[in-house]
């Protein structure tokens, strides 16, 4: 396949492309050509590892110290794919998300409160500026409460997971992306001895600010919310099911997950975006 | 490298053996640099360290995406960091709606000239590679040297960039084409005299 420039207008651009400066056309067409010309494609490996270079002209800073903690917790538990992620294996990568999940949030939660002491001390001592500090302490309080309580949603997350886990009566539910969210995928589990599920959902579509995802219990005729949940950069999601224990409704027939506003809803309002297959 | 012990290649066939030690070691040696490179590009600390906890571990997941024969590790390793980075600033642009990637404050003072700013318990890590990229760029003329970190540091096309500074478009590429050029060969030049 002959691609539509030549060498010497692609050989201009691979600086240009080595620093990710090309877009639209001119990208498409450099890429085509470098797939079907080995001379130019050496030329692009030596541009590249250039401009790969110019990253060690940062300033250096040293990471915070509970980071690599993290990293190194989050790689003993991560399993080593070497297929695409089905079946167990896939469940535990899911698993060690709550985990990475909640040592992030614990690490924020303790830089939080170390800016609140920093600022405590501070408004104690500067009384001038205590207008503007005193806000910027309550903003800052404010956030550190919202950290706690995640970290404790988190904290519980992880204990549910490892509990559920653990249960011989664990029972586990896939649920498959709709057409709104196709390359989404989940699980349930639940626990009817621990009376406690979680759901675990990756390559969901990113939220815009004010909505929400919504998980549901379907029952015969019934769709009964079980929580709402936001989504990280990758898609991925995750509720603890405390409230489906009791109720009168029996077992559920199946799950769904729904967009919805913030504040969550009494029935699905929002796309359908996960379901189980048999709502 | 400049602290003795395994080569990275090395640590690299320890991790696909799922050798942890060698995943920490190769941590340890390059985790405040990935730091240092994502907190550039992306200019918040959290954000910064949920994208050097990425790049950490998808070297651990996928070992068997770096290729030796296709350059440094290290090289590879930051490119991967800067590419992370780049796309987690445009997704936060996408959140706030801006179809353009908002400017960072520190976006005309992205390379610095001097060893001085780093933090100095730091300075001693790749000094030699460092302190060679920091002179060959030291090099460019200031639109040259702008016009680069504006795309490389700050995900910005060639056209972003002309719209950014108010200049035709061939005058950003041809910016961008001569002082990459002059930057690699110095580079060249100093590996050429035995500077590695």
């Amino acid at each position: 396949m002959r691609s539509s420039v030549d060498c010497e207008t692609v050989r201009d651009d691979l600086d240009a492309w080595a620093i990710g400066a090309l877009d639209g056309e001119e990208l498409a067409a450099v890429e085509a050509h470098l797939a079907s010309c080995a001379e130019c494609s050496a030329l692009a490996e030596e541009a590249a590892e250039a401009a790969g270079a110019l990253a060690l002209a940062v300033p250096l800073v040293r990471a915070p110290e509970a980071l690599g903690s993290r990293i190194l917790a989050a790689a003993q538990v991560l399993e080593y794919p070497r297929s695409p992620p089905r079946g167990p294996n896939w469940w535990q990568a899911a698993a060690a998300v709550f985990i990475v999940a909640g040592a992030g949030l614990l690490a924020w939660s303790a830089y939080l409160q170390a800016e609140v002491n920093d600022l405590s001390g501070q408004s104690d001592s500067v009384a001038a500026a205590a207008t503007s500090q005193g806000a910027e302490l309550a903003t800052l309080r404010t956030e550190l409460t919202l950290a706690r309580s995640f970290t404790t949603d988190l904290a519980t997350s992880q204990d549910a997971m490892m509990t559920i886990m653990s249960q011989d009566d664990v029972s586990r539910t896939p649920l498959d992306g709709t057409d709104a969210a196709p390359d989404a995928s989940g699980r349930y589990v639940w626990s009817a001895s621990e009376r406690l599920g979680a759901l675990v959902a990756t390559g969901l579509p990113a939220l815009d600010p004010g909505e929400t995802y919504q998980m549901w219990a379907v029952y015969d005729g019934e769709w009964k919310p079980a929580g709402t949940f936001g989504v990280d950069a990758e898609g991925n999601g995750r509720l603890v099911v405390t409230n489906l224990s009791s109720g009168g409704s029996g077992r559920p027939v199946g799950f769904a997950v729904s967009l919805e506003p913030v504040a969550g809803s009494d029935r699905p309002t929002g796309p359908i975006v996960l379901q189980s297959a048999e709502p | 490298m400049d602290d003795a012990g395994p080569r990275d290649d090395e640590l690299m066939d320890g991790i696909a053996r799922r050798d942890l030690r060698a995943f920490e070691t190769l941590h340890g040696r390059y985790g405040d640099l990935v730091y240092s490179v994502a907190l550039r590009v992306v200019g918040d600390p959290h954000v910064a360290e949920d994208v050097t906890q990425d790049v950490f571990l998808r070297v651990w997941r996928r070992p068997d995406h770096f290729d030796l024969r296709r350059g440094k590790f290290v090289t590879w390793l930051l490119s991967v960091t800067r590419n992370r980075s780049i796309d987690e600033r445009r997704s936060q642009a996408r959140r706030l709606r801006h179809s353009v990637l908002p400017p960072t404050t520190e976006e005309e003072d992205i390379l610095p000239s001097a060893d001085e700013r780093d933090d100095p318990a730091l300075a001693s890590v790749l000094a030699e590679e460092r302190r060679a990229v920091r002179d060959a760029l030291d090099l460019l003329p200031p639109e040259q040297k702008l016009a680069i970190q504006l795309a490389y540091f700050g995900g910005l096309t060639q056209q972003e960039i002309a719209t950014r500074l108010g200049q035709p478009l061939g005058t950003v590429k041809t910016r961008i084409r001569l002082g990459m050029r002059k930057m690699r060969a110095a580079l060249e030049r100093r590996e050429g005299s035995g500077g590695r």
